[in-house]
């Protein structure tokens, strides 16, 4: 039997914890372009922003941008973004993984028919989209253009050398808008612009970040068993030819004997 | 008399071997790939910088997905052990196949080149252009998963030809994909929006032992023998034979 007080205390220490919960998952929006800085100007940039997850709470991460909508702070985003692309990393570099993470989800939040949504192909929502809960600490975000993904030298670990797999105006080009120089070329092509918003929501804190610079990466694992993969060839020819000489001195002794 | 002549040209022979250089000589290390139903990679390998493309074709139940590889140099190594390597001036392409579900269909890989610094034992140099390893992709797994193994695209490999292979006792080796962001390319076979994508990377391609087993192995039975049969040897030097 729990006396009164004992079950007040723990009630309220609970509720405390709840509250503790709900102020710790906090929404935060970033945006660039729409008339002012922070648009890309090229196909190959990049923009970086770190977050921390509290392991408990379920983290949203979403584009708006590509086909409109409204950023957590209430701010209403116009359509016509690039066909953007977010990629995970942990704070060493290591990918995690581009959206969507996991198998079975979804590539952007669910169509909903009549919310003016500027995509002329509803099956294929290109705003980017995860919703889950990741476990606790800090991640990084990624945003680029489809597909400029990092690439990931060094075991998919990332670095400011080796960068992402596009350079320059990519787009035009591969997805056949003219001039082919143009950028911001969706897959239909469909000329796009340089603009982008984010809402992270869920999370203890986001920010964005000027740049991404995470130490060296590990060494690549190797087999354990490297050095005995097989006998290095002159240590064999070398206790070959020793074998022989104490043969021979053993022979030679022997026919001494005889 | 005859026979101490004979061991002291086998000695002679023994150190020039002993010291003719290698083209280079660092010590390398394999990496820990572990793809199920694909062989560990090992020694001897050819390992070069590439550039690995996963291009679809089509859409819907009908699409099919090209993953090709080719050196980014012409110039890369055939790491005969851990501390012998060679210089190979030539190319390297792999081409291997996946239908609309992503699932692998088939493919092949092929090394062209020169190798005339080669002194390993047992095979001779490569010093004019020519199949230095040629295998059919007789299987294929991948490792998404960032943890005591590097992530990778794993190919099962079999039906060898080329100069690699002159002592090949036919069992299956590997050829890996490497150190490029493996999660992100494995992605795209789900990606309704996905054309073509490229990567630069690294190629393993490990080649069945060559001669260096065979003469350790036939140098221990010889030698066994020897020792078997030393009265016979002691008849010899005593000319009684």
């Amino acid at each position: 039997m729990i006396k009164p007080t004992v079950m007040y205390t723990l009630m309220m220490a609970f509720a405390v914890c709840d509250l503790a919960n709900e102020a710790l998952a906090a929404s935060y929006s970033f945006s660039g372009g729409y008339g002012n800085l922070g648009g890309f100007t090229q196909d190959d940039e990049a923009r970086f922003f770190s977050f921390v997850a509290d392991g408990t709470s379920a983290v949203t991460l979403e584009t708006v941008s590509y086909a409109g909508g409204t950023l957590v702070d209430g701010t209403p985003v116009t359509a016509g973004g690039f066909d953007p692309l977010l990629t995970l990393l942990q704070p060493s570099g290591l990918v995690i993984s581009t959206i969507p993470l996991n198998a079975g989800d979804t590539f952007s939040k669910p169509y909903v028919a009549g919310t003016g949504w500027d995509d002329k192909d509803p099956g294929v929502l290109l705003d980017s989209y995860y919703q889950g809960i990741l476990d606790p600490g800090t991640y990084w975000l990624v945003l680029t253009q489809s597909f400029n993904l990092v690439n990931g030298a060094n075991n998919n670990y990332y670095s400011t050398a080796t960068g992402f797999i596009q350079q320059g105006d990519y787009t035009g080009a591969l997805n056949g808008c003219l001039p082919a120089t143009d950028p911001f070329c969706n897959f239909l092509g469909e000329n796009k612009n340089g603009d982008w918003a984010l809402n992270i929501t869920g999370v203890v804190s986001a920010q964005a970040e000027s740049t991404f610079d995470p130490p060296p990466p590990p060494p690549l694992p190797v087999r354990p068993d490297n050095t005995v993969a097989e006998p290095p060839t002159l240590a064999l020819l070398g206790l070959g030819f020793a074998f022989m000489r104490w043969n021979r001195v053993r022979l030679g002794k022997l026919a001494g004997r005889v | 008399m005859m026979l101490a002549r004979q061991h002291e040209l086998l000695w002679r022979v023994g150190l020039v071997l002993c010291f003719l250089p290698s083209t280079a000589h660092a010590a390398s290390a394999v990496p820990n790939f572990i793809v199920a139903g694909i062989p560990p990679a090992g020694f001897p390998h050819f390992e070069n910088p590439a550039s690995i493309t996963l291009t679809k074709s089509g859409s819907g139940p009908t699409a099919s997905f090209l993953l090709t590889s080719a050196s980014t140099s012409s110039n890369f190594i055939f790491q005969y052990n851990p501390n012998s390597a060679y210089t190979v001036s030539g190319t390297y392409s792999l081409s291997a196949n996946f239908n609309a579900t992503g699932s692998f269909t088939g493919g092949n890989l092929s090394i062209y080149g020169t190798m005339p610094e080669y002194n390993g034992p047992g095979i001779a140099p490569a010093p004019t252009t020519q199949n230095l390893f040629s295998a059919n992709l007789a299987g294929f797994g991948s490792d998404i998963v960032p943890d005591n193994s590097p992530v990778a695209l794993g190919f099962k490999t079999d039906n060898f030809s080329g100069w690699a292979t002159q002592f090949s006792d036919g069992s299956a080796e590997s050829a890996y994909l490497y150190n490029f962001n493996v999660p992100g390319l494995m992605s795209m076979f789900a990606n309704p929006k996905f054309r073509t994508i490229t990567f630069q990377g690294s190629a393993m391609t490990t080649v069945p032992i060559p001669a260096a087993a065979w003469l350790f192995g036939s140098g221990l039975a010889l030698l066994g023998l020897i020792r078997r049969k030393p009265t016979s040897v002691v008849k010899l030097l005593k000319g009684e034979v």
